[in-house]
Formats: C-alpha cells, structure tokens, sequence
C-alpha cells in the first residue's frame, strides 16, 4: 500500500481541509461523541485516499459532507440495534449550501494572519524549529546542527506543530490557540 | 507486551504527522518501514492523507517569512538563497486559495453542457445564483443570457433551486414539456414521451411545447407529468416527493417500496447490478434509507431482515430465499431495514 498520489494531497490540502471544522460540527448536531466523529472523519479521509481522479467532484464541500454522511448512516446500519433517532437526525441534517458563501471566501483569506497567531503561539521549541523547516524550508541535518538536537527530534517537534495547528484550525470553536494535546484511554491511565 | 491494544484515532494521527513531515524522498527503509505502517491498519491510510494534505496546505505559511522574520527564524532567513523563491511560491499558493472558492462558479459560465456518469451525483452552482443537482447518468445544457436562463435537460433528472429574477424567467426544456419558474425548487426527470415535475418550493408553470394555453400551475409539494396526452393530471404528495428526491442527498428512500423497485433504483446507480431471484422476495416492502453508491450495504441489510442468500460477482449481486427457508413460515411479511 501506497501514500495517496499527490495531487489528491494537494487538492485535500487546498479544497476539503479546510471545511473539516464544519463537517465536525455537524456530526456533532446529531450527538455523535467525540470518538464516533473523529473515526468516521478518518474513515472519510481513508475514502479520499482510494480515489484516483477528482475531476468529477465539482464542489469538494459537498463531497466532504456527503462522505461523512454515508459513513454515519454505514455505521449506524452495523450498530445491529439502530436508534431510529439517530438515522433520523443525520437524516434532516442538511448539507445546507455546498456553495461556499461570500463569508467563507473572506474567512479563506484572513486564515493567513490567523495562521501566524497559531505559529506564534506553539511552544518555543516547537516553534522555531516549524519555522525553519516549513517557512524557510531549512533542511532538517542543517535545523538539527543549528538546535544542537538529533534530526529525530526535529522530525517529532515538526510533526508536533503540524498536529496542534490542524487541530486549532479545525477545532469547533475556530480557537486561535493551539490545544494541548491529550490522550485518552489506556495511555491516560497508565501515565 | 503480548498483545497490542485497538490504536485510538490519536494515535494513528499521532504516526501520520511524523510520516508526513519526513523529508522527502524518504529512505529505502523509511520507504519500507512505511509500507509496513500503512498494510498494518486501514484507517493509517486516510490519517496519513489528511496529515500530508495540512502539510502540503501549510505551505501558504511561507508567505509568512516576510513578516515573521523577526524572531527565532531570523538568523537564517538571510542567508538562505532559498528564501526568495520561497516567498514567490506563497504569493501564487495564497492567490489559488481564493480564487478556490470561485471555482465551482466559474466552471458553468464556460461550459455549455454538463453531465454524470453512472452512480454520479453533482451539485452545479449556476452564475445566476442558481444550483442544480444532477442525478445519474443525466445532462443538461445551460444558457445564460441578460434576458433569459434556458436549461435543456437532455437525459436524466435535474433538481433545480432557482434564484430569484423577474427580469430572467428560468426556463426548462425537457423533450416536449417545458417548465418555468421565476424563484423556486423542482425537479425535472425525462421519461418516456414526455417528462414528470415534482415541485418542493413556490410555484412553476408547466406546458407542453406548442400548447401553452393547457399550461398549469404547481405549486409546492405538487408533481405532474408533461407529455403527449391531453391535461395534465396533478398531484399533491409533498411526503413522496420528498422521498424521491432523497437521491439529491445521494440516498435512496425505500418508503414501502418492494424489493424489486429498490433493486432497479440501485440498478441507477450502480455497475454492479442487484438481481432478486425469488419472486416471493421480490414482493416484499421496505422501509428506509440507503446510499445509492452502497449495493453491498444495502444487500446486507436485505440478507439480514429476509434471511436471504447473498452471491456476488463482478457484475451483480444475486438475492435469493435461503433453500432450506422456503418453507419456513417464520420469516416476517415486512421488513424494516433501517
């Protein structure tokens, strides 16, 4: 198995990321919990993984919500003992407008300075170290021997950065700060 | 430890953000080590899709290096030669960002005629603030000028939600019915000889070609059908009109539909054909709602309320009565397969 080709990254990036935040609050509005949604979010990216062209999708928000919309309705079909309610409920959500309105074009290009008060606001380490790597696109040996750490660790704090600022931006109260990460379940308890 | 426990969704998303962000191309054993990674869960696939798309999507940050050259990052911002480059990249990135949201718009001002293939369902914002969506396997051409907007549905069935403007009637030609409205919703589906209006907002006007004076009007919740027999017979069925245009969510309603109807609206839909063998099965109701781009959810769901028999091949995917069944009384006169 292969990474998604990358065309279909960019077009993820640029055209279905950045209504995560509204398919999320959405499947909320049919009080789904916390980990119903995230996993039907990632069954939907695993859905976009397969495709092979995305020129029949003409508005990739209401692709977005559609695929999200399909895997609730698979899911509540497998719990074996439905909530009638619940099928109901995703049932008259509405896709309301798949056109993005005037506001969401505006609120795209305001996302840049909203996008710096995130960096600005990542710890320190973490901070410098995305910078250089993303913005400046410094090479990772050449960020580990100016931070005197290992490339693993550059790598990690990367990945850290990319973590809390995908969560900011998608999270339901469109919070300017980064979120602490959390974990739950086993790891939580074992800690 | 023995046995790993079922990663949470974090924690694939935790994995994915650092296969993401590896510089690439990865190594030999990053290349491997990946695969290996990917095969050992399907849901890693789509958590790494998502985190190299937020990669990839931050790549607009660039066209912060101007502006945030003034801490931790300053030292290199000067003598990286790359840096220019850089910021030309973000200043195009940052331009397709919003011209992105136009797009879909901008699509139907120069193309004359769209359609869908088989199991397609499309959402067509229009220029003049108007959104058809295309059922499968339909078509239509759009004409828009200053003093008129003319759809011709060539195939198929269209939903149209039309903006508001007296000065621009929106008018619909399918084969020899015509409809127009000034701000509504209906949909128009071409049958044979003619064509069937279902109307969900306001009110629509609907003749045939050539004999506009048996015209009539619809009115929400109203449905008819346009062709070459005398006056039109209209309906009030706000409930089944609904139903019937479930496709517009990309759903199939089976309000009491028997299993025989469900299978030719999936066969709509869908390449691999649902064929019910037994004609007793054939009969049955069914109550409510599917994905028309899932057969196989929607079998197993039958299968389930039915007892039946499921044989799939590449091209069809045959119900039967399980055998030993077919005298059994136990098996329920109706099914509720939601």
């Amino acid at each position: 198995m292969e990474s998604a080709p990358r065309h279909i990254v960019e077009w993820v990036g640029s055209q279905i990321l950045p209504h995560e935040r509204d398919v999320r609050a959405w499947l909320r509005r049919a009080r789904m919990s916390h980990e119903d949604v995230e996993d039907i979010l990632q069954e939907a990216y695993c859905k976009m993984a397969e495709l092979a062209t995305i020129d029949h999708i003409t508005s990739p928000r209401g692709y977005f919500f559609t695929v999200a919309k399909n895997i609730a309705f698979m899911r509540l079909r497998r719990a074996r003992i439905v909530r009638i309610e619940s099928v109901d409920e995703i049932d008259r959500l509405d896709i309301a407008s798949d056109a993005p309105s005037p506001e969401q074009i505006t609120a795209a290009r305001s996302e840049l300075s909203r996008l710096k008060r995130l960096i600005d606001a990542l710890p320190e380490r973490c901070r410098r170290i995305f910078e250089m790597r993303r913005i400046q696109g410094v090479a990772q040996k050449e960020i580990a021997r100016v931070m005197g750490v290992t490339e693993t660790i550059v790598e990690n704090e990367t990945a850290k950065a990319l973590r809390l600022i995908m969560r900011s931006m998608a999270a339901e109260d469109g919070g300017s700060h980064p979120q602490k990460e959390f974990k739950r379940g086993v790891d939580a308890h074992r800690n | 430890m023995a046995s790993m426990p079922i990663e949470t969704s974090e924690q694939i998303e935790q994995a994915a953000s650092v296969w993401a962000v590896k510089e690439r191309p990865l190594s030999q054993a990053d290349e491997t080590a990946l695969r290996d990674w990917l095969a050992g869960d399907p849901r890693r696939r789509g958590a790494l899709l998502r985190a190299e798309a937020g990669w990839s999507a931050l790549s607009r940050a660039k066209a912060l290096g101007t502006c945030s050259g003034d801490r931790g990052a300053a030292p290199l911002t000067k003598t990286s030669p790359l840096s220019r480059r850089h910021f030309m990249m973000a200043g195009a990135g940052a331009g397709g960002l919003a011209a992105a949201g136009l797009a879909g718009v901008l699509i139907v001002r120069h193309q004359a005629e769209t359609g869908t293939r088989m199991g397609e369902i499309r959402r067509l914002p229009m220029s003049d603030g108007s959104i058809a969506a295309i059922n499968t396997e339909s078509s239509i051409k759009v004409d828009m000028t200053d003093t008129q907007r003319r759809i011709e549905l060539v195939k198929g069935e269209v939903w149209f939600k039309v903006a508001k403007n007296k000065q621009r009637p929106f008018v619909v030609t399918a084969g020899v019915a015509r409809v127009q409205a000034v701000g509504t919703a209906f949909s128009v589906k071409r049958r044979d000889g003619g064509a069937e209006i279902l109307v969900t907002e306001g009110t629509v006007k609907a003749w045939m070609d050539g004999a506009d004076q048996t015209a009539v009007l619809l009115h929400a919740g109203d449905r008819t059908f346009i062709g070459d027999k005398a006056s039109p017979k209209i309906d009030h069925a706000p409930e089944a009109i609904d139903s019937e245009l479930a496709w517009r969510e990309g759903q199939i309603a089976l309000n009491g539909k028997t299993l025989a109807e469900a299978a030719a609206e999936y066969n709509r839909y869908n390449q691999i054909k649902i064929v019910i063998e037994d004609s007793s099965l054939a009969d049955e109701r069914l109550l409510g709602r599917f994905s028309t781009d899932d057969p196989d959810a929607f079998s197993g769901a039958v299968a389930q309320a039915f007892n039946a028999d499921i044989k799939r091949t590449d091209k069809a995917i045959f119900i039967s009565l399980k055998k030993s069944d077919i005298d059994n009384t136990e098996r329920p006169t109706s099914g509720i397969v939601n």
